[in-house]
């Protein structure tokens, strides 16, 4: 291992960690925006709604992240009709795809827990709101979804980490990230032990603040005097 | 649709049992290694534990990917300097030692998790009953030790699946690799990326529906 | 604000009015033809043994059930078959619930205020007056900022009746409300919905706690099979029952 190539890795790693950072943040929050909707159509009574979303759901959730990017990157990229939309600009660029790849992928798996956790909520909740006189929108944003989210949070921590760890995924449609940018060193320097370990440490410093983060906030919102899991 | 996929569906099938190959290998090593190593450190204040649980934080912490060029990349550096000549690491070893090396780390903390939750009284009782701590290992802690994992280990399984198709990209010939492969060839990039993801939906759902049938045996319903 | 006005200058001389009430879960007729008629400030009782449809009754009433057939009008509000029209009620109906129902991520005082500042569009400094008023009413108010996970079964209960109270609800419906508490701190709740019902509330109460009807109510119900039974003043369904189910139901209430 030598000393001088590890911290020659360090700057070009860096000119890699800003756009992890972007892509992981990006696809994230889009996740996290597509999940609702997609989590109440999965709960809805009404077939027409719950079907397409339970389906996409399974169909996100049973197949690679991989083959999801290249589906958007390469495959819509490949139709008349996608190139002439307004949404071309994004979906012509990679890092675009990426984040909307990965980003839809997270929503797959944060609304199947999302639905779970609102359909784990005692129908008494519903009932109390409903005999107030809350009107449906007010009892899902006031009494449902502020449980919902405190009981999916935990598992939002780890989440963001899945979808840094997917960001480098975005490597393989020529994304210049971390992973990416190590791998180009390694191709010029043929040190991967040095090179891959910064880069691994980057990464293990981002999974750290993202935890740091995750408990702050679950302390924050927590419910004084319950203790919501036993570790 | 189906004459563009029609010539190269031997071609997708063929990828699809290599990636079933890389899985299954990466499932089997992974899991063995983590039922060894997962009771050994269990007791108290072992320095192997120590040196587990650092191993599983960093493999929780990185993309597969990395771990994935570092054993490929690495693996060949390394081998070369060692036995002098050059040589190469192929794709499958790298791959599945790298699969491997990742949900052994997941693995133990299902594995972990299993333990924790089989009552001490167990121990106990099956002592209190003669039984030697090499029975009382075999006999009473693995099973239920498996029993309760079976569903993290189901879904470690599907996750292990997906993940193969990582290995693509350095080369292997797995079914996302032939359809790389088959889309460059014919310029349908959507139909074939579509049909590889039909593929492994189809795969995980029936691994889906054999885990299910599994558990339900294993853990009969109360009457 | 009109519609309430509305319907408080329109004299209904029912408070609720039920007729014809039928309730089926599928082939399983839960409510067979039940006609109720309640006047303003009327405190009626309503027991009967496990699986008489009594808690379906009482949730029937308030739209938490549908029904089969049968008309409700509660509150000056007609109350549609499939219960669309429940939101409409706009807290004019009071309803507490077995287990409380409170919401466990707002404390006490936020779980009063929430339900008058969204439906109502009471000031936040106006409502929190008021709340703090109806905890002091139910015996709560140091509690104010307790979350309910800090709070005893007899004092979650209190806290929810003082909910349904800050809707200034015409009529409260209480579906056994004290079933789901510890025998210490039944009494506590009792007290509360004493004091309601002097101060003139309308009352349904589903309930076993037959020292309660005796007390407080004007009439007490036996319902059983889906029908009701008997229909007297407590004194004489008490001490000069009726029917022989009465005298069964009776029996068994006072050996447990």
């Amino acid at each position: 291992m030598s000393y001088d190539l590890f911290l020659a890795s360090i700057p070009v790693i860096l000119e890699g960690f800003r756009l992890t950072v972007i892509i992981t943040l990006s696809a994230f929050c889009l996740g996290q925006v597509a999940a609702l909707p997609l989590a109440l159509a999965a709960a809805s009574r009404h077939r027409a709604l719950a079907w397409p979303a339970q389906f996409y759901i399974f169909f996100v959730r049973g197949s690679p992240v991989l083959v999801q990017l290249f589906i958007i990157y390469y495959g819509l990229g490949s139709l008349e009709a996608v190139r002439d939309s307004i949404l071309w600009p994004i979906l012509k660029e990679p890092v675009g795809c990426a984040i909307l790849a990965v980003g839809l992928n997270s929503a797959a798996y944060v609304g199947a827990l999302l639905r779970g956790a609102i359909t784990q909520i005692p129908p008494g909740q519903d009932e109390a709101a409903r005999i107030l006189g809350l009107n449906r929108w007010q009892g899902l944003t006031r009494v449902v979804l502020p449980q919902a989210y405190r009981d999916v949070l935990p598992v939002l921590g780890n989440e963001i980490t899945l979808v840094m760890k997917a960001s480098s995924l975005a490597s393989a449609v020529t994304v210049i990230e971390m992973t990416g940018a190590a791998r180009v060193m390694v191709s010029r320097t043929f040190a991967p032990f040095e090179v891959f370990t910064v880069a691994g440490l980057f990464y293990l410093g981002l999974a750290l603040i993202f935890a740091w983060v995750f408990r702050h906030v679950e302390r924050r919102a927590a419910i004084p005097g319950l203790s919501n899991r036993d570790s | 649709m189906i004459d563009v996929v029609g010539p190269y569906a031997g071609q997708l099938l063929m990828g699809l049992m290599l990636t079933l190959k890389v899985a299954l290998g990466a499932f089997v090593i992974g899991l063995v290694l983590a039922v060894i190593a997962t009771p050994l450190t269990q007791s108290g204040r072992n320095p192997l534990r120590y040196l587990l649980d650092g191993y599983v934080t960093v493999i929780r912490g990185i993309p597969e990917l990395l771990v994935i060029f570092l054993l490929f990349y690495g693996g060949t550096v390394a081998l070369t300097k060692l036995t002098g000549s050059y040589f190469e690491v192929d794709a499958l070893s790298a791959g599945i030692a790298a699969l491997a090396a990742v949900s052994f780390a997941y693995f133990v903390e299902i594995l972990r998790a299993a333990l924790q939750g089989i009552p001490k009284g167990q121990s106990e009782a099956a002592l209190v009953l003669g039984l030697s701590r090499g029975q009382l290992f075999t006999r009473v802690i693995l099973p239920q030790m498996f029993q309760r994992a079976l569903p993290g280990i189901g879904n470690q399984w599907l996750i292990i699946l997906k993940e193969s198709a990582l290995v693509s990209i350095i080369g292997l010939e797995e079914l996302m690799r032939k359809s790389v492969i088959a889309a460059g060839a014919t310029h349908h990039p959507l139909t074939f990326y579509l049909s590889a993801a039909c593929l492994y939906v189809a795969v995980t759902a029936v691994s889906s529906q054999a885990f299910g049938v599994a558990e339900r045996r294993l853990n009969p319903a109360p009457r | 604000m009109s519609d309430r006005k509305k319907a408080e200058n329109v004299t209904q001389s029912d408070a609720i009015s039920v007729s014809g009430l039928e309730k089926s879960y599928g082939s399983v007729k839960v409510i067979n033809g039940i006609n109720l008629s309640v006047s303003p400030g009327e405190k009626v009782v309503v027991c009967g043994p496990s699986g008489s449809g009594k808690s379906t009754f009482i949730r029937c009433i308030c739209g938490l059930e549908t029904r089969s057939a049968g008309d409700i009008s509660v509150a000056g509000h007609d109350l549609a078959l499939d219960c669309r029209n429940i939101r409409d009620f706009g807290g004019d109906v009071g309803m507490v619930f077995q287990h409380f129902n409170l919401f466990p991520h707002l404390n006490a005082l936020d779980n009063l205020m929430l339900a008058p500042r969204l439906v109502r569009g009471v000031k936040r400094a106006q409502s929190r007056d008021s709340a703090m008023e109806m905890l002091e009413r139910v015996g709560i108010a140091e509690r104010a900022e307790y979350y309910p996970n800090q709070l005893s079964g007899g004092q979650q209960q209190r806290v929810a009746i003082a909910r349904a109270l800050c809707m200034e609800p015409k009529v409260m419906l209480f579906d056994e409300p004290t079933s789901a508490l510890d025998p210490e701190t039944v009494g506590e709740v009792l007290e509360v919905m004493s004091a309601l019902a002097r101060d003139g509330m309308t009352m349904i109460v589903v309930t076993h706690e037959m020292s309660f009807a005796r007390s407080v109510a004007d009439r007490v119900i036996l319902m059983d099979e889906g029908r009701i039974v008997e229909e007297n003043t407590p004194e004489a369904f008490f001490d000069r029952p009726e029917h022989q189910r009465t005298r069964d139901f009776l029996k068994k209430i006072v050996h447990e």
